[in-house]
């Protein structure tokens, strides 16, 4: 493959192999394209330097990446990025992957090319994402030792280039904190709506190719929410549930979602206290699950809303959307069984708990026991369970029959136990574990969870 | 802009034009729905079925079809599921979407088939599933055969 940009095809196995240059310099030859309906970006000196290969051949094929993306989406530039947040591992998903070397599934499932390409360097401070398994309890889990030694020959991989282990679908709990303006990329889609939304920093929900392509060349798409204009409110969202509980700012999330369209930026306003981070940590997660929504204004919180006009930017608003009691318990009843009986498995902490939420659980199991035919597995960072084991509150939680797991969930890891039922505190896992599963999945709050992990008797929702 | 009946009778093709969001030419029978798709476990990969239950395209394989749908919801692994199916073979000749957003830009980086998106018109109003559908993305054309006229 000849190193010479102006020669360059796009990745091997594409029918119509088109020139990346021809569309990246101003002033470029036609190529048979008709160039009205083709965006056009534009490369600094910095990054043409990359792209001739000058930076090494990972970052060359990750940047073509990012230029491919970045035409796709309509940017007219890149953007240098500080951080990345990624979902790296040897997760279930890279099984289909043409080979079992590190290496070559690196290169075709994230570098998109199926040259031979070797990860470097990674540009910028890299954390991990959730990975597949606990990795000092799986066992635990039952999972089998192949994955654990796969999984671990990945990490090593990225470790290697320079990536910090952090194993957590809430990086911004534990040191992941990009500010206001700071732009990131990140792969957990509630994890940079809260970052965008209640930080100002600017990442948009792209994936997970594109965001590891993005820490090994240290670059995204200049566009979306890196944009100023683009993350102005287009939607109002009017909650009248009144939500104060985790579980209830959970459902209102996943009640709004469903009623946004592509690319929409909801401005919540309502009869709400201000919610705190764990609110707002379930609140996200659920509206990135029934939507696609990656910025979020909550006016008078969030800081790019101090009023419903700033964060509108002074535009009429495209759609106003009420959210009620109603619109709440319809989205419960979409996810959540329907009935009552015996429970065998609960599961806390999608999004990964925080100490706070760790201490919660652990009060409450105070001198109460989990019943016999039930597990009750926390799910929680690496960082957060040390400290938890240090307060005392995993010793509480271990006394009462509960167990607390890291870096990975039911979901992620594959480790849906085969019960007839289970409960969750969370819309999100219980949607996406719903799919997966011939189980009835409940969906509660952390009492009516711990309540029926007690009993093993899930009592149905209240009236 | 109406769009433009080729060939100067009733059922010739309609001709739509939009934006290149990743080049080529390809063409197929349309699999059409304006609801979007999920983000995680959306296809069976020994079919190319969409596995969501009650959803319009559910049971439908995507497999060399133009598939026309509003966009992602959910997990960041939306382009991922799509990278699975280029993989598995039962990736979708061409894709059209009214507007790209960042789940579904990198989708169509990694499925490496041509797309075209942003329409003056309203995509969901030109064609219907069965229609048999030319994707110029290089272009930036759509040609649409509509089953029910021919």
């Amino acid at each position: 493959v000849s190193e010479d940009p102006g020669a360059l095809t796009s990745s091997a196995g594409s029918k119509s192999a088109v020139p990346i240059a021809a569309s990246t310099i101003d002033d470029r030859g036609d190529g048979g394209i008709d160039e009205g309906h083709v965006n056009t970006v534009r490369l600094t000196e910095d990054e043409k330097a990359i792209l001739d290969g000058r930076e090494g051949r990972a970052k060359k094929k990750a940047l073509e990446f990012i230029i491919e993306y970045a035409r796709a989406v309509g940017a007219d530039r890149l953007v240098e990025i500080s951080k990345a947040h990624i979902f790296i591992g040897a997760h279930g998903y890279l099984d289909i992957a043409s080979s079992q070397d590190v290496d070559e599934i690196i290169a075709e499932m994230y570098l998109n090319t199926s040259d031979r390409v070797v990860l470097e360097r990674l540009s910028c401070f890299t954390l991990t994402d959730a990975t597949p398994l606990d990795p000092d309890q799986w066992e635990a889990l039952g999972l089998p030792q192949s994955r654990a030694s796969a999984d671990q020959r990945h990490r090593s991989r990225f470790r290697t280039a320079g990536a910090a282990d952090g194993g957590s679908c809430a990086p911004y709990l534990i040191g992941f904190v990009p500010l206001m303006g700071e732009h990131y990329v990140s792969t957990e889609s509630h994890a940079l709506l809260f970052m965008n939304s209640v930080w100002g920093a600017r990442a948009n929900a792209d994936s997970i190719e594109a965001s590891v392509c993005a820490a090994v060349c240290g670059r995204t798409a200049n566009w979306g929410n890196h944009v100023i204009s683009q993350r102005r409110g287009t939607h109002v969202v009017r909650i009248t549930s009144s939500p104060r509980s985790v579980h209830d700012w959970d459902l209102a999330g996943y009640a709004i979602g469903g009623m946004l369209p592509p690319k929409a930026v909801p401005v919540i306003v309502g009869d709400f206290d201000r919610p705190d981070a764990e609110c707002l940590k379930s609140f996200f997660a659920s509206l990135a699950t029934s939507g696609s929504a990656d910025m979020c204004h909550i006016v008078g919180l969030t800081p790019e809303a101090p009023t419903m006009e700033a964060a509108l930017a002074g535009n009429a608003p495209l759609e106003t959307i009420d959210i009620d009691d109603a619109a709440v318990a319809g989205a419960l009843a979409r996810v959540t069984a329907e009935g009552r009986g015996q429970v065998s498995y609960i599961s806390l902490g999608c999004p990964h708990y925080s100490l706070r939420q760790i201490q919660y659980a652990a009060e409450w199991l105070e001198g109460k026991r989990v019943h016999a035919d039930v597990d009750l597995h926390v799910w929680t960072a690496v960082p957060t369970r040390e400290s938890a084991v240090r307060s005392g509150f995993v010793a509480r939680i271990e006394a009462a029959g509960g167990q607390v797991f890291t870096s990975t969930c039911p979901l992620v890891s594959n480790a849906i136990p085969d019960v007839q039922a289970m409960v969750f505190d969370s819309m999100k896992q219980a949607r996406y574990v719903s799919a997966v599963t011939r189980s009835a999945v409940f969906v509660g709050s952390v009492d009516q969870c711990l309540e029926a992990a007690i009993t093993g008797i899930w009592t149905g929702l209240p009236a | 802009v109406t769009p433009q009946p080729l060939g100067g009778g009733e059922g010739g093709p309609i001709v739509v034009r939009g934006r290149q969001v990743y080049p080529g030419v390809a063409e197929g029978i349309a699999l059409v729905c304006d609801a979007t798709l999920p983000g995680w476990d959306t296809f069976d990969l020994s079919t190319g079925k969409v596995k969501e239950r009650g959803h319009l395209l559910g049971g439908h394989s995507v497999k060399d079809r133009v598939l026309i749908v509003a966009g992602a919801r959910g997990s960041t692994g939306w382009a991922t599921q799509f990278l699975q199916l280029r993989i598995a073979g039962m990736a979708p000749a061409a894709m059209i979407f009214p507007t790209i957003d960042a789940r579904v830009g990198a989708a169509c980086v990694v499925t490496k088939v041509p797309v075209i998106a942003d329409f003056e018109e309203d995509i969901f109003e030109m064609v219907r599933s069965g229609d048999h559908v030319t994707v110029n993305a290089d272009h930036g054309i759509v040609t649409i055969i509509r089953a029910d006229a021919s």
